[in-house]
């Protein structure tokens, strides 16, 4: 494959990397403490992930060539940002069943890898397993977020009325004390 | 017992759903398809009786 060929199949953005990009790019070995070679080999591992050409095709290539190519996966050194919404929309904690459930415990050894089945079981999607793969990861990233906070909201929700409840109770225990010792 | 921790470990959860599905009178199914709140709860609820009728 030539330089230019490979510069096309290189993603820009977070935006077109897939799932399962990400979840083969997430398996790369990379040497974090290495020197510049090392660098080099990193950046060779994943630009041969992201095209599918081998290493030694890439190795191939002059110096110039890789770093055009490695520049064009700068955008990976920043964390990809949530948007403001998603086609993902997970279920509400009532409505995971229980066969949900025992699919989660399943799953949640390898939760990277089995990603896309643990979004299959909790949201609404009607999306296969397959196409949930080709979902770019900036839209799984944002239905995670978006989740969470809804989560949260409702925890923070359902501990006030919890609290709420309790404090209610003790009003009432403590009027009906007060009451026995007043007509006593 | 190295087989029974293994079946324990895959088959630990539907053993449970055939209890609650015992003590609730109902399908299998039923309780596979509840919420997982509520089969939860019913769990609890069957451990209490025994550590009750335990005692």
């Amino acid at each position: 494959m030539s330089t230019k060929e490979l510069l096309n199949k290189l993603p820009k953005s977070w935006d077109e990397i897939t799932l399962e990009q990400f979840q083969s790019l997430s398996t790369t070995s990379i040497d974090l403490e290495g020197d510049l070679l090392s660098g080099v080999e990193n950046s060779l591992s994943v630009i041969s992930k992201l095209t599918g050409a081998s290493v030694n095709e890439l190795e191939e290539l002059s110096m110039f060539d890789i770093s055009l190519l490695s520049n064009r996966l700068l955008f990976m050194s920043v964390e990809p940002k949530p948007n403001k919404k998603s086609i993902l929309i997970f279920k509400k904690l009532e409505d995971i069943t229980y066969n949900d459930f025992i699919v989660f415990t399943q799953i949640q050894e390898n939760s990277l890898d089995n990603l896309h089945i643990f979004i299959k079981t909790f949201t609404k999607t009607e999306l296969s397993e397959g196409e949930i793969l080709l979902l770019p990861i900036t839209e799984v990233l944002t239905g995670f977020f978006l989740f969470k906070k809804k989560l949260q909201k409702s925890l923070r929700r359902s501990m006030i009325l919890t609290t709420t409840k309790l404090i209610i109770q003790l009003i009432k225990i403590k009027l009906v004390n007060l009451k026995k010792i007043i007509w006593k | 017992m190295e087989v029974r921790k293994n079946i324990l470990k895959s088959c630990g959860w539907h053993f449970l759903a055939k209890q609650c599905s015992v003590y609730c009178n109902c399908s299998f199914f039923l309780i596979m398809d509840m919420p997982a709140i509520e089969v939860a709860g019913i769990a609890a609820l069957i451990q209490m009786e025994t550590e009750y009728n335990r005692k």
